[in-house]
């Protein structure tokens, strides 16, 4: 379904030649020291504009192009990401795209497809935007590669309150999502332990750049879920039964000392939110 | 004649209420244990997490 919804963006857009195949461009790791580009599928903007400025206080900046409605997300003054409203989706989604410059964009997309992903979504460019491509990858979890334009560039850095802390993989094989990774992105993945649980990292250089678990959820596949910081996360979940979202776990002492919560959005889109002090 | 004309009734009632509950947000069960939330396009399956396999935010 999510497909069919990507290319009823795509028709609405500018698209460019088709994708080739080529030959696995190298890593560029100064490249992808970019913070992550956060844009949520909807099929209700104003619904989504409504339930996440009341849980996080996030304001908008609508635009619309050729009646595709789009948002950017502002939260205490700064961009962290975009909404774009797809009608007929099923579900809201978060995708996560890398921004790159024009050339590592390129690079980037041959060895992705390289490696085994499909493009969903074939380059398109977005008025302000500039390229997004957006992949299936090989556990059928969705990403994005953006070209870098002046929104990525105003991403506040990660770990300021109710804006992103990371993205985890939750894998149903996470060696083929490591080797995935590994192959289309260059990064060093290290498997830690905790709690007699396996915890993958991955890393670009030596920055950490994403996580990796296996999949807890047992009825939907694997796929990429944001993590939200929160500093007070007992009064955001308060806040949250009193919404439209569903609760799929509620902070407990039980689950990391109840300081991580995981919720649906209205539409489906999970998010998780983690409680940080500062 | 009576008799047939309150049973129509009763499953007109029924179908109604099927309806309305249908309209509604509402979450309910599936005949294999699924938890199914109805979306504005169709009916999706509510996720399910296993906490014995989560071991996420570690970022």
């Amino acid at each position: 379904m999510k497909h069919n919804l990507l290319i009823l963006l795509w028709i609405t857009l500018i698209s460019n030649s088709p994708l080739q195949l080529n030959k696995k461009a190298k890593s560029n790791s100064s490249e992808e020291s970019q913070e992550l580009w956060h844009d949520l599928i909807t099929p209700n903007l104003e619904e989504s504009k409504i339930f996440y400025g009341d849980i996080f206080g996030w304001t908008f900046e609508d635009s619309n192009f050729k009646g595709t409605k789009m948002t950017t997300i502002i939260n205490d003054g700064n961009v962290i990401g975009g909404m774009i409203e797809v009608k007929n989706a099923n579900t809201s989604t978060w995708i996560c795209a890398l921004p790159l410059s024009t050339e590592a964009l390129n690079q980037r997309i041959k060895s992705v497809l390289a490696s085994g992903a499909k493009a969903v979504l074939p380059p398109v460019k977005i008025p302000g935007r500039g390229k997004q491509v957006v992949f299936e990858g090989p556990l059928g979890e969705e990403f994005s590669l953006i070209s870098e334009n002046d929104y990525t560039k105003k991403v506040t850095p990660k770990g300021v309150d109710k804006s992103w802390i990371g993205i985890e993989l939750w894998a149903s094989n996470t060696s083929r999502g490591q080797e995935f990774y590994e192959t289309a992105f260059g990064v060093s993945t290290t498997q830690i332990s905790y709690d007699n649980k396996p915890y993958w990292v991955f890393k670009s250089g030596e920055k950490l750049v994403a996580g990796m678990i296996n999949n807890p959820i047992t009825n939907q596949g694997s796929q990429w879920v944001p993590y939200i910081k929160s500093t007070s996360i007992n009064e955001l979940f308060l806040k949250l039964k009193n919404s439209k979202a569903a609760i799929l776990l509620t902070p407990t002492e039980e689950v990391r000392k109840g300081n991580v919560g995981i919720i649906q959005d209205p539409h489906g889109a999970i998010i998780a939110i983690q409680n940080t002090k500062s | 004649m009576k008799k047939t004309k309150k049973i129509t009734l009763l499953i007109l009632t029924l179908l109604l209420m099927e309806v309305f509950h249908g309209c509604a947000n509402a979450r309910w069960g599936t005949d294999a244990g699924l938890n199914v939330t109805w979306g504005p396009n169709g009916p999706r399956v509510r996720p399910h997490v296993d906490f014995d396999i989560y071991n996420g935010g570690r970022l």
